[in-house]
């Protein structure tokens, strides 16, 4: 197993070719963004800071109540399956750590998540959902302590780590890494990295992810730009 | 819960506060009497349901999980034929959901991450072939039930959950099941039981580290109990295999990492790990 790291003849245009996004597509929503990442589609709204319906709970935060609705069809019945719930309870963490919840003492935000498209498998997947994530809080001008933006890699038994996969590399791989990094120091904020590997190539894999994360949010900065001029 | 004394009063007030104070005055100890490296003291017992086909009851300190296998008859699925199914259920007490936590749904979302995080861990970590699960192809296959009630939740479930798969296994036994010529049923002989065979070289276990920031500096908690838990900026969870091989690494959000604090962290994982095997294989 080949444990290059690859250039794969990336230069800074054609991260850009694989990511795309709307924001406010969903004109009566706070806030609310759509991200392409590959193959991976996901949309996402959020209700602003509102009145907060139940009576336990933090009463000097902010409440917050993430739902995320996978493909209906993947699986035969129609409820969230125990893998949705995870991502749910993962996505939470994140919001819970940049949003500025003092801010908002008995009030609740309500974000909720769709996956439109998933061709490919889990690491596209989450990365294209903490990414829609931030642009959403962005779109909605939630008061933030950083911006995030996920990315995924995976390792291939012949072509080594490879990062934004496509969708057949993603499907012929054995283990995925996902970073969530942070905008000012660009440090690791969350990961969840799943298959048979050490630490050599945990390291690998966040040397290759750093750069790339900078172009994301390049990326984010150019798409706010369009929408403010 | 009493809030008799100070203690406990300061406690329910604000969590962070007392923990703050106690480290103050206590350097390098826990309000439990731990060293931030050291883990509770751990009990396991094997073998005690008498209808499950493997069980065995894990004892991380307070917090107590059982595990127990069963089985279960099914026709396959057509997408294949040969391989049975797994299906991993964590249930936690609800009798500890008003005094606690205070709001029942995070509980249950809590139960189903969990399953889904063992779930994963044993398809990733090939740690049972769902082709040794098949009786005869296209017609019978097992359905291995898993089960984890957990008793009591004093923090750090992932730990005890892997710990008592890993011990059930161990020592589950399967009755021989044939197939009928005639009717094409099946048979199941109960007397004749037989292990379970799986794979044992990879024996997956977690590690759960709780950081806490302290004097603007990252403290990591091993094995970390409820209130910890709650008072934790992020939790990290680090599942090894036998051979120091990662399998799962997952990392909540709210204390950013750099490279060099993974390393640390695993290495933390490396050693409690560790101890975790010998106490398995005594």
């Amino acid at each position: 197993m080949t444990e290059t790291i690859s250039q794969t003849n990336e230069n800074d245009t054609s991260i850009f070719s694989c990511l795309h996004c709307k924001l406010s597509p969903i004109s009566k929503a706070t806030g609310s963004a759509t991200f392409t990442l590959n193959d991976s589609l996901c949309t996402c709204l959020i209700n602003g800071p509102g009145e907060l319906r139940q009576q336990q709970d933090a009463i000097n935060r902010l409440q917050v109540d993430i739902t995320f609705q996978a493909r209906p069809g993947n699986n035969n019945t129609n409820s969230t399956s125990t893998k949705d719930k995870l991502i749910e309870q993962w996505l939470e963490t994140l919001v819970r750590s940049t949003v500025l919840m003092e801010y908002y003492p008995r009030s609740q935000i309500n974000i909720v998540m769709y996956e439109e498209q998933n061709l490919s498998g889990e690491a596209t997947i989450l990365a294209c959902l903490c990414n829609t994530l931030c642009l959403t809080m962005l779109d909605a001008n939630l008061p933030m302590k950083y911006a995030f933006a996920a990315v995924p890699i995976v390792q291939h038994p012949t072509k080594g780590l490879l990062s934004l996969p496509k969708t057949k590399d993603e499907l012929a791989s054995t283990s995925y890494f996902v970073f969530v990094f942070e905008i000012t120091l660009n440090d690791i904020l969350a990961t969840h990295a799943s298959g048979d590997f050490d630490m050599k190539i945990l390291e690998q894999a966040i040397s290759i992810a750093q750069p790339i994360a900078r172009q994301i949010f390049q990326f984010y900065r150019q798409e706010l730009e369009k929408r403010l001029t | 819960m009493s809030i008799d004394n100070y203690e406990e009063l300061q406690k329910f007030i604000d969590l962070n506060e007392h923990y703050r104070t106690y480290l103050d005055e206590h350097n390098n100890t826990r309000p439990d009497g731990r060293k931030f490296h050291e883990n509770r003291s751990i009990q396991i017992l094997k073998k005690f349901l008498q209808h499950s086909y493997g069980s065995s009851m894990i004892r991380f300190g307070n917090t107590t999980v059982i595990c127990s296998i069963t089985g279960q008859l099914a026709k396959p699925s057509l997408k294949s034929l040969r391989s049975g199914f797994i299906q991993t259920v964590v249930l936690l007490p609800r009798t500890q959901a008003w005094s606690t936590y205070g709001r029942r749904q995070q509980i249950i979302n809590e139960n189903l991450t969990l399953s889904q995080h063992l779930l994963d861990i044993i398809y990733k970590s090939k740690l049972i072939n769902l082709e040794d699960l098949c009786i005869e192809e296209g017609k019978w296959v097992w359905c291995l039930q898993i089960d984890f009630q957990c008793l009591n939740n004093d923090g750090n479930l992932f730990d005890s959950c892997l710990l008592a798969l890993n011990v059930a296994l161990h020592h589950t036994y399967f009755p021989t099941v044939k197939i009928d010529p005639d009717t094409q049923k099946p048979l199941v002989y109960t007397k004749e039981l037989k292990h379970f065979q799986y794979n044992q070289q990879q024996e997956p276990l977690c590690c759960t580290i709780a950081v806490y920031e302290y004097e603007q500096e990252y403290k990591y908690l091993i094995d970390p109990t409820l209130e910890e838990e709650n008072i934790a900026k992020c939790i990290l969870h680090y599942v090894l295999l036998k051979n120091d091989q990662i399998c799962l690494i997952h990392k909540t959000s709210g204390a950013p990492f750099s490279i060099d604090k993974f390393h640390q962290c695993y290495s933390f994982a490396r050693e409690y790990i560790l101890e975790l095997r010998r106490k398995l294989n005594q």
